[in-house]
């Protein structure tokens, strides 16, 4: 292959304090060619898109585009080099028209800076019909489908007068129905006849088999391999996503009581859930995944009380709990790690102290209403140390803590409550490996000792090394239950993804 | 597992850059201060460049004036404090102050004695702060629209009830709420420096001041852990529009009067003192020492203008000249900190 790459990265690494997010990933791009990006969560496909839209600086390597080497240090300088970043949710004008959003920017006006609405309504048919899109382009994009929505927004990255040649794209589909997706990859293969270069990322496997020529995957920071799609199985490349994976201590099999602390039955959650049922008992792993969208994080904010229930009931410790609120299920010793921990879970601006005993203000309370200082400072201490956490000091504001250590604090604060029942989800989002592995040694410790999880994620590492039964939900619903030992780790990869296929 | 743990009580690290290398930059030092210290900084220096300008500033009399005359802005600035730190805002506490004092000033004019006409202003205080607290918490109307509804409601109230008559004749007992001295030091202090005072202890040693900071620094977290949000936000607007009633019989009491026209506009310098001491729009950080700050710098300004004569127009154009200078250092400070 002599073709000339339009991208190159040699050896870019990136490191994050307590964590290689990259470490000497080489990658090239050739023209009209679609390359797959696969990996985990974690991997490194984000922080690799960051530095490429110079959102973030490489330490080293060398980013080369046409040859030539670049250095990219804000989102500017990469749209001059002719890369165009397409995610997740379009970022739209919604109450523009379809024409002034392709041109946005760069309208059609005359000299008096009245528009030339014709004119443009001309160019933006002849920019639809080239990519065989049929929509109006008088219509408020706030009306269109989403993937209809998303292909104006790949419109106006390509058709841009420094026109990208280079098109960045980040779980594009993950929002999008089967139908959409056609529409979609219609647009992709337009555009790589036109020769424009495409990186995919995504993490489902089939589309990426389906529509790339060559798939690089990431594990850890590390590039595993490159490889032509059409001589790969999508059995190998799970392989190589999962790999040996992070060394979580395998579980010991925790001593699990009789005892059922949750149950729930028949709970259903207009448009989210559907007759969901399942029991947790005393000292229990129950790890709980699915894809996005499969109603995971719903369930938690169910059974928290944060999600309206249409039916079905929910029975903590035996005793049936009518949960309207977070304070129905606290009170019965439930607690909840959110999926995002700085939106819902630390108090950026509280001190260490504070976010750890944020759930006992009432408890420490005297008499006369004044916090118990010198206690609060002692549980603080006590779970600060108990967990583990790396602070300067209880006074330190939670949000100069690295993730694992906030994430820590945020756990904390539900021991420290004694908790009887936690709902985790996505516990290790966005935390390095080994926060991860000690995040994982407290589990295993507390389900010994009796506490009960509830383990949403994503990581099938980690739902498959923890759980003492594992549930695959699809669609709002529980769709398999398995022992420990009832399955593998790849036939329950397998499971979660090919859950889609199976259903439509 | 050994746990690994650093708990040296190091005597304020906010802002630290984890263990690195440390350099001893100007800006370094100026960090590891408590937020209100730049302010005090500030003050300070306006209190010498007016004492240069103004031989009379530097007098106890002049002092005792500022301080009295800023003490019923300074009271409302408290409630301010809370409504802002949980995230909202009030529009309405000038109105709510007109409206609560020219009531119970006409009660005190019929004779009621002064515990009665308290309990009128705060009644009307609570009324209006839980309407306020309801619309926002149940009603899910935005704080600013909500308390600009209340700013027009409560003004109206008041001109009906007044017909745009000044209220005088007050009863003694409230005239001398806002004149009179216990010890020498005369009341409107007293109750300015006891309300910072219980104020500041309620914020950061009581569970509801700290859940009042979780809501305003991250309201679904603080649903999450169970506080109840709703309860901290109806509480901040109830603690805002009573305290308002508050300021405004002080402020009667001192004036003698009720003029209709109280209050107008006493939104805009409570929020700006409140901005200046540094409590952020967003919520969740900041606090009633800062806030105290952010009025005596407005309190200074006025009261430096007056003694140099210039015209009161003026006094609005530096107000406003204060406040952006003020705020604009201050976020340029927070955020090389961060």
């Amino acid at each position: 292959m002599h073709t000339a790459n339009v991208l190159e990265l040699i050896g870019i690494t990136k490191r994050f304090p307590g964590l290689v997010a990259l470490d000497q990933v080489d990658f090239s791009l050739l023209p009209g060619e679609i390359h797959g990006l696969v990996g985990e969560n974690g991997a490194g496909k984000s922080t690799l898109i960051k530095i490429l839209n110079g959102v973030l600086r490489p330490e080293g390597g060398e980013i080369r585009i046409d040859g030539q080497p670049q250095i990219i240090t804000n989102p500017r300088d990469a749209a001059a080099l002719g890369m165009a970043f397409i995610h997740q949710e379009p970022t739209l004008f919604p109450n523009l028209s379809v024409a002034e959003n392709l041109f946005a920017g760069r309208l059609h006006k005359s000299r008096w800076g009245f528009l030339r609405n014709s004119e443009q309504l001309r160019a933006a048919r002849t920019l639809l019909s080239k990519m065989e899109l049929s929509v109006d382009p008088t219509e408020r994009v706030g009306n269109l489908r989403l993937a209809e929505a998303q292909a104006i927004e790949i419109l106006r990255a390509v058709s841009d007068s420094a026109s990208a040649r280079i098109l960045i794209m980040d779980e594009p589909t993950s929002s999008l129905t089967e139908n959409e997706k056609r529409l979609l990859f219609r647009l992709i293969a337009s555009l790589k006849k036109e020769g424009v270069a495409i990186i995919y990322v995504s993490h489902f496997l089939d589309e990426v088999l389906n529509i790339c020529d060559r798939i690089t995957v990431l594990k850890d920071g590390k590039r595993v391999n490159t490889h032509t799609a059409k001589a790969l199985s999508k059995a190998d490349l799970i392989i190589e996503m999962v790999g040996h994976g992070v060394e979580s201590p395998k579980h010991m099999g925790s001593p699990v009581a009789d005892e059922v602390v949750l149950a729930v039955s028949s709970l259903n959650v207009k448009n989210l859930l559907h007759d969901i049922s399942f029991y947790l008992r005393r000292g229990e792993i129950v790890g709980i995944c699915g894809l996005l969208g499969a109603g995971k994080t719903e369930l938690a904010k169910a059974l928290f009380g944060l999600l309206r229930r249409e039916s079905g009931t929910i029975a903590i410790h035996g005793k049936p709990v009518d949960v309207r609120s977070p304070r129905d299920v606290i009170k019965e010793g439930v607690g909840f790690v959110t999926e995002s921990r700085l939106t819902e879970g630390i108090f950026a601006n509280l001190s260490v102290r504070e976010n750890t005993t944020i759930t006992l203000l009432k408890r420490l309370s005297s008499r006369l209403g004044l916090i118990a200082t010198r206690t609060q400072r002692q549980l603080a201490s006590n779970a600060v140390s108990d967990l583990g956490v790396r602070a300067a000091s209880l006074e330190q504001l939670i949000m100069y803590l690295s993730g694992g250590n906030q994430q820590k604090v945020v756990l904390g604060k539900w021991l420290l409550l004694n908790s009887t029942i936690l709902i985790l989800d996505e516990p290790t989002r966005g935390i390095d490996v080994g926060a991860k592995r000690e995040i994982y040694r407290i589990l295993q410790r507390i389900s010994a000792e009796g506490t009960s999880i509830l383990l949403i994620s994503s990581e099938i590492d980690e739902i498959f090394d923890l759980s003492d039964r594992i549930f695959v939900m699809y669609d709002g619903r529980i769709k398999k239950q398995f022992a420990r030992g009832e399955v593998t780790k790849n036939q329950l990869i397998a499971y979660v993804t090919e859950s889609t296929s199976l259903e439509t | 597992m050994k746990p690994e743990i650093t708990t040296q009580h190091t005597a304020d690290s906010r802002g630290e850059a984890p263990p690195g290398k440390t350099v001893w930059h100007a800006t370094h030092v100026l960090r590891k201060l408590p937020d209100e210290f730049g302010l005090l900084i500030i003050l300070i220096g306006f209190g010498v460049v007016l004492s240069i300008l103004s031989p009379y500033f530097l007098t106890l009399g002049n002092f005792v004036n500022v301080i009295i005359t800023m003490s019923s802005t300074g009271i409302v600035a408290v409630g301010m404090t809370y409504v802002m730190l949980s995230g909202g805002i009030d529009l309405s506490v000038g109105s709510t102050m007109a409206l609560a004092a020219t009531v119970a000033a006409t009660f005190s004019k019929e004779g009621v004695p002064l515990a009665g006409v308290i309990l009128i202003a705060l009644g009307i205080g609570i009324v209006i702060g839980l309407v306020n607290g309801i619309a926002i918490t149940k009603l899910r109307v935005p704080p600013l629209i909500t308390t600009l509804a209340m700013l027009s409601v409560a003004r109206g109230l008041q001109l009906i009830y007044s017909r745009a008559v000044t209220v005088t004749g007050l009863g003694d007992d409230l005239d001398s709420l806002g004149r009179a001295s216990i010890l020498g030091i005369p009341i409107p202090i007293i109750l300015l420096v006891s309300i910072y005072a219980i104020a500041s202890i309620s914020l950061s040693r009581t569970a509801f001041g700290r859940s009042i900071y979780a809501v305003g620094g991250n309201e679904r977290a603080a649903e999450i852990v169970g506080i109840q949000v709703n309860q901290v936000k109806i509480s901040v607007y109830v603690i805002s529009a009573v305290l308002a009633a508050f300021g405004g019989l002080i402020l009667v009491g001192r004036l003698g009067s009720a003029p209709t026209i109280m209050g107008t506009g006493l939104e805009l310098d409570v929020i700006a003192a409140v901005v200046i001491g540094g409590t952020s729009l967003a919520g969740g950080k900041g606090g009633v020492w800062g806030t105290l700050i952010g009025v005596a710098i407005l309190g200074l300004i006025q009261n430096t203008l007056n003694l140099l004569n210039v015209s009161p127009y003026y006094t609005q154009l530096v107000q406003g000249i204060v406040i952006f200078v003020a705020v604009a250092i201050d976020m340029n400070r927070r955020r090389k900190s961060v």
